[in-house]
């Protein structure tokens, strides 16, 4: 299929969708832009910090993050320091990328102002970006420097179920200290993510969720539309009052439970964790209570939340990152949802391109101006810079456009022209 | 200002001068920044058999449901235009059959406090620094004369008079050491002779104690819990003024690093100077005595899949006043089941001996009291942007405020 087959059908679709005369203008003018040839071979990815491959043979870090409080750098005694489990190949039947990932508790800034501790990954928020190609070998080392149990999970990649980071259901929890090998093919291609499965409500929104791209060596999308900028923008919600509260009173309870492990005292009712659901019986019939039952933990219990901060790559307006476009510039754009609530990312002054959804390329492109990002979802889009100014982009269900319930704030970020001069610049709004 | 106030006035009455005073400054506090509201409280009944001997006195049979030492408690806390803390605690508690204000509640913690990683300041009438440790007694003040410091200024039985009083305490953290420095000023409930509060009463004392404290969220963190060492100075009427001074050191220790199976034990001396030498006949005579007090305890602490089941205490104590010779001493195990999450059946039993001057001046020689009942306490938190100023986040990855 030649390119100027697949632009007409994409100026249909663009035509099918859109409302009104405007719409189809603003296509064809954003038809009209893309070159003949093909795109240029570099796009410049922006995500957060990109994480190079390691280089050195042994796992974790040869030379540790620093870290801004307690890390635990070696299991208790009697547990291996390192886990590699089956169900991948050995090192040396296929050509492994490496990449190291720790995890410590470290001090996060969401917004200037405001501090909270977080499950760093590399001692920040978000996790770094893993960048691979289709098919490639990843094996990537993680080593849990915190007092508390983690796993790491592949979010939409199908990875062999031993590598796919639920804890007791595919593997024990990363325990303090330790380093657990996940290996893997990077497939299929698309905007994919990472992030804790172990007390996922806590951990993952505590911070410890990061982009996983994989891209296609020679991607129909940007065949489609060259753009020559990719960003990543991974959508957060917290509620740093059940994050401060929950993660204390998890590091209370497992400094217990370690040291009930040492002297040997740390059964199925303390962990809660049983082997079949018979030995989970038998335990309520010998005493055992549930910590979800009412004369163990009552009303909402502890999972009641209410968010409060709103984040792009960790960081809420006014401390979120402008996207940066020219004109006659295609940028593609990755939105990843790696929190618990539904997002409605709109952009002002431009229609865009719906390209892919949970890392898959759809048939045919969706021309919209507002997309909706579902917990766990990713969705990719195109933008074509055809009018200069300065435009938010925001979760169009303003709630989450605010910090601390103070509009405006929150998950918004502008997309800004750089060759623009124009009257009127962004200022730093902080109350409305 | 005195404790009349306190002493004499319902509860009804206070409660509307406060609710009168918050009108009065409505105009300066503004809706934005709520308080943390914390509610906490105890209630404890036990039904009390005692029996006491009598050198020449008739054996003395008691029985009674005693609610006292029952309170409820609010605290408030906001976060300040610097970052650091204030609040407020309000509490009232069921007063001992034998205290002045035994018909109404009296008005234990009434103060005003700021803090922030590395300092706390109080003002107000709250407990006052009259010891280090604290015992696995059913009620804080069941040893009371052997575990505080006691108050020189009063004549009374009221037990909340030697507990609660005014004060102004500062304490210095130095919170990665667990490390705390205390100075107080005191103003301790002043009685006539025939125990009725003085019409007016100044600061008549102050402090200072030492001492590392490790947290309760980090408890297992090592043997020694606690470890510190006081001074305190009352001003007494003895001899047209005088300073009666006490120290006192203490400790608790982890005896078993095991969350599950948990045995600690503790200890504390107070030797008290004293001021004059007026004998033992009354309350306040025997807080002028010199004196020295040694209580010492183990607890026993059963928990299963990390929840407290039960635990069991003994705790003994002994009080010598020095220039008399005179001695009294005490052994009291403790027992408390827990039915629920806050909620114990438990039982507690007393001795007490005393010799010579002592039991001229009480009456009785050996005294025996069984206790059992019940205990409900709650704790219920709202609101809280604010976190603890000693979590384990704050303590062990960088203070976050
Ligand atoms: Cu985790």
């Amino acid at each position: 299929m030649g390119d100027g087959v697949e632009r007409r059908t994409f100026l249909k679709t663009g035509l099918a969708v859109a409302a009104g005369t405007a719409a189809a203008e603003l296509a064809t003018r954003a038809e009209a832009a893309l070159p003949r040839t093909a795109p240029a071979a570099r796009v410049a990815s922006i995500a957060p910090r990109p994480l190079s491959p390691a280089t050195t043979p042994d796992p974790g870090h040869q030379q540790p993050l620093p870290a801004g409080g307690r890390t635990v750098e070696r299991p208790m005694h009697g547990l291996p320091e390192v886990v590699e489990p089956t169900g991948a190949p050995a090192d040396d039947e296929v050509a492994y990328l490496t990449y190291d990932i720790d995890l410590q508790i470290a001090r996060h800034t969401p917004v200037t102002g405001v501090e909270a501790h977080m499950l760093a990954f590399n001692g920040a928020v978000p996790g770094p970006t893993i960048r691979v190609m289709e098919n490639d070998w990843v094996k990537v080392r993680f080593k849990n420097r915190t007092e508390l149990m983690h796993t790491i999970h592949w979010h939409g990649l199908d990875v062999p179920y031993t590598m796919d980071g639920v804890p007791w259901v595919t593997q024990d929890p990363v325990r303090p200290g330790q380093t657990f090998v996940y290996r893997f093919q990077a497939r299929p291609a698309g905007t994919r993510f990472y992030h804790c499965h172990f007390g996922t409500l806590l951990h993952m929104q505590s911070g410890m969720h990061g982009a996983f791209i994989v891209e296609k060596p020679d991607d129909p999308i940007r065949r489609r539309f060259p753009y020559t900028r990719d960003y990543t923008l991974i959508l957060e919600s917290w509620d740093l009052n059940f994050m401060r509260s929950e993660l204390n009173a998890m590091l209370r309870r497992m400094k217990e439970r370690m040291l009930l492990m040492k002297i040997g005292k740390l059964d199925a009712e303390t962990q809660g964790v049983f082997k079949t659901h018979e030995q989970f019986e038998r335990a309520l019939e010998s005493g055992y209570i549930p910590p979800y039952t009412t004369q163990r933990v009552a009303g909402e219990g502890r999972a009641g939340l209410d968010f409060n901060f709103f984040g792009i790559n960790g960081k809420c307006y006014p401390d979120t990152e402008p996207l940066l476009i020219r004109r006659d510039e295609w940028i593609r754009i990755r939105l990843i949802n790696a929190g618990q609530l539904e997002h409605y990312m709109h952009l002002h002054g431009h229609q865009f391109y719906i390209v892919a959804e949970d890392g898959n390329d759809l048939p045919e492109p969706v021309w919209q101006n507002t997309v909706r990002v579902s917990p766990g979802k990713t969705a990719d889009i195109v933008v074509y810079g055809d009018n200069p100014g300065y435009w938010t982009f925001h979760d169009h269900d303003t709630r989450r456009v605010t910090n601390n319930g103070i509009y405006p704030g929150g998950m918004l970020t502008v997309l800004a022209y750089e060759d623009l001069d124009g009257p009127y610049v962004p200022r730093v709004a902080l109350d409305e | 200002m005195n404790d009349a106030t306190g002493r004499a006035l319902p509860g009804l009455v206070l409660l509307g001068a406060l609710f009168a005073s918050a009108a009065a400054w409505a105009a300066d506090v503004g809706a934005d920044v709520a308080p943390r509201i914390t509610v906490g409280g105890r209630l404890i009944s036990t039904l009390d058999l005692g029996r006491a001997y009598g050198q020449g006195r008739d054996d003395e049979d008691t029985a009674d449901v005693d609610v006292a030492d029952s309170s409820l408690l609010v605290r408030f806390d906001k976060r300040l235009f610097d970052q650091s803390v204030g609040g407020a605690v309000l509490g009232l508690e069921f007063p001992d059959p034998d205290a002045d204000f035994a018909d109404t509640v009296y008005y234990h913690h009434v103060f005003a406090f700021l803090w922030d990683r590395n300092y706390r300041i109080e003002l107000g009438r709250t407990k006052l620094r009259n010891y280090l440790v604290e015992f696995p007694t059913l009620r804080d003040d069941d040893l009371l004369w052997f575990t505080e410091t006691t108050n020189g200024l009063s004549n009374s039985n009221t037990e909340e008079y030697q507990q609660f009083g005014n004060h102004l305490a500062v304490d210095l953290f130095a919170p990665r050491q667990y490390l705390a420095g205390t100075f107080y000023l005191a103003q301790r409930t002043e009685t006539e002779d025939d125990g009725s509060v003085k019409d007016g009463f100044d600061v008549n004392g102050g402090g200072v104690q030492f001492q590392r404290t490790v947290p309760a969220a980090l408890k297992f963190s090592g043997r020694v819990r606690q470890a510190g060492v006081g001074w305190d100075v009352q001003r007494v009427d003895v001899d047209g003024g005088a300073w009666k001074n006490a120290f006192v050191a203490g400790g608790v220790v982890n005896l078993t690093l095991d969350p599950a199976d948990h045995w600690e034990a503790m200890a504390q001396a107070i030797y008290d100077l004293g001021a004059g030498d007026e004998g033992l006949g009354t309350v306040r005579t025997r807080a002028l005595a010199r004196s020295v007090s040694v209580v010492g305890a183990v607890n026993f602490r059963k928990s299963t899949f990390q929840l407290l089941r039960w635990k069991a205490g003994l705790t003994g104590a002994y009080k010598r006043y020095t220039q008399e010779g005179d001695g009294e001493w005490s052994v009291v195990p403790t027992f408390q089941y827990r039915l629920g999450d806050g909620v114990a059946a438990v039982a507690q039993y007393r001795y007490t001996g005393r010799s010579a001057d002592l039991v001229r001046a009480v009456g009785f020689d050996r005294e025996h009291r069984v206790q059992v009942g019940l205990t409900f306490d709650f704790e219920a938190g709202f609101n809280d942007y604010i976190g603890e100023r000693q979590s384990i986040l704050n303590l062990e990855h960088g203070f976050v405020r």
